[in-house]
């Protein structure tokens, strides 16, 4: 075998091990493909993203489809691959409520675990603001005129860390309009909607 | 094997000097200093030269080094010699890793049997075979069978497979899983065991009520909906 042969199939052999291990690690070139392929498993979507933020604070997407708004969150492999991390937090809107809302605590950035709050505001141009356990307030990013995202990190490491308290939505003249108390589930999750859709 | 002489150190050298693809250099290095120790030998036997004759004729006959030295290079071509080095040090690390995935999860295959996911086989009084299939975006759902224990216990095994990217179902939840008798049980599929194209999946349910005739197993979520009806055997005991 000349040696030209033998490289050939040297490669076409690297080829195929290399795409195995693509394929069984769940590695993608980019967020946005590691994130299409976590919504086929999820069977979500095609949804519209809105926002993608890939730095150490939060590698996440955060997408709307139909009712619903959801945050895949993914990791950076091997310093050249994106890979879907286990968390898609999905909020279904609620028209019927003034504010849809859900919180989870999760480690949502390399390793750290994160308050991670979704909320949908009925009414245009809301401002929502979070109050938390420490007695700090924190503003809630929009990214639509009626879709509001945010999340921090827990003190603590813990989700007993620095928690939501309470939500408050602001007006565009800045009239309070809405407000609710934030109680949590055994799973340390906030709803105030049904999330069994 | 005898000491070089200096002619034939200073050829081997000179010869050396001019091949570009340095890790060759020992086996060719071998390789002549081999074919002259040959042709010496055969000399002083075969012409009964004395070992100075025979190596100053073997030099002589030899050619120049420079110009074999320089031919060797299309033989030993440095591209392809760097790339042939670099693709077999990329195969055996890279399939090292490929091995272990392999060897992970066809351990799983053959160590991690249905036991494992706390099925009870003195407690199992009926399999149903449910031979449902489900497809669903990348990703199809065989509905295997359901496995039913007296104590009110129930197995669902489904299988998703996908042939475009290995599936890895984090777990997902029916919105509904209830009996004839309007009881709804928690539910959460769950994976237990991974393989190269399929992940097997269970579904846990228990306190199912004794009375009931069937369970049905709803989904309907981002859009994608479908329903499975499971029949149920008697139980000689309700929990």
């Amino acid at each position: 075998m000349n040696k030209k042969t033998k490289l050939i199939i040297q490669i076409a052999l690297l080829v195929m091990i290399v795409l195995f291990i693509i394929n069984q690690q769940e590695l993608f070139f980019t967020s946005k493909s590691a994130y299409r392929h976590m919504e086929r498993y999820i069977h979500f979507g095609p949804a519209t993203e809105l926002y993608t933020s890939d730095n150490i604070e939060g590698r996440y997407i955060l997408a709307e489809y139909d009712d619903w708004i959801a945050v895949f969150n993914f990791y950076q492999r091997y310093g050249l691959f994106y890979t879907p991390a286990s968390m898609v937090g999905e909020l279904k809107i609620d028209n019927e409520k003034d504010v849809t809302f859900r919180v989870v605590s999760y480690y949502f950035a390399d390793n750290e675990m994160h308050f991670v709050l979704w909320a949908y505001a009925k009414e245009p141009n809301t401002t929502l603001e979070v109050q938390r356990s420490d007695g700090s307030t924190f503003t809630m990013k929009s990214f639509t005129d009626h879709i509001h995202f945010g999340h921090w990190p827990s003190e603590d490491q813990t989700s007993a860390g620095i928690r939501p308290a309470s939500i408050q939505g602001y007006d565009a003249e800045g009239q309070l309009v809405y407000e609710e108390e934030i109680e949590y589930n055994n799973n340390l999750e906030f709803y105030n909607h049904n999330p069994s859709y | 094997m005898t000491a070089k002489d200096p002619s034939e150190n200073d050829f081997i050298e000179k010869l050396l000097g001019e091949v570009r693809f340095f890790p060759a250099k020992k086996e060719i290095e071998e390789e002549y200093s081999s074919h002259i120790e040959d042709k010496v030998r055969y000399l002083i036997i075969e012409e009964r030269m004395t070992r100075k004759e025979a190596l100053s004729l073997t030099m002589e006959e030899m050619g120049d080094p420079q110009k074999i030295g320089k031919s060797l290079n299309e033989v030993h071509n440095p591209f392809l010699g760097w790339a042939l080095l670099l693709t077999k040090g990329l195969l055996i690390i890279l399939g090292a890793f490929a091995l272990h995935l392999l060897i992970f999860f066809s351990g799983e295959f053959l160590f991690h049997s249905t036991r494992d996911i706390g099925i009870e086989d003195d407690l199992v009084i009926a399999e149903i075979t449910i031979d449902q299939e489900i497809q669903m975006d990348a990703v199809t759902y065989y509905f295997d069978r359901a496995v039913i224990q007296d104590d009110g216990k129930a197995f669902i095994l489904i299988e998703a497979v996908s042939y475009t990217r290995a599936p890895r179902i984090r777990g997902f939840l029916f919105n509904s899983v209830h009996d004839d008798l309007g009881n709804s049980y928690y539910d959460l599929t769950i994976p237990y065991r991974s393989r190269i194209f399929r992940q097997d999946l269970v579904l846990r349910l228990k306190d199912i009520d004794g009375d009931a005739e069937f369970l049905a197993l709803e989904y309907d979520r981002y859009n994608r909906e479908f329903e499975i009806t499971l029949p149920l055997p008697e139980r000689s005991e309700t929990p």
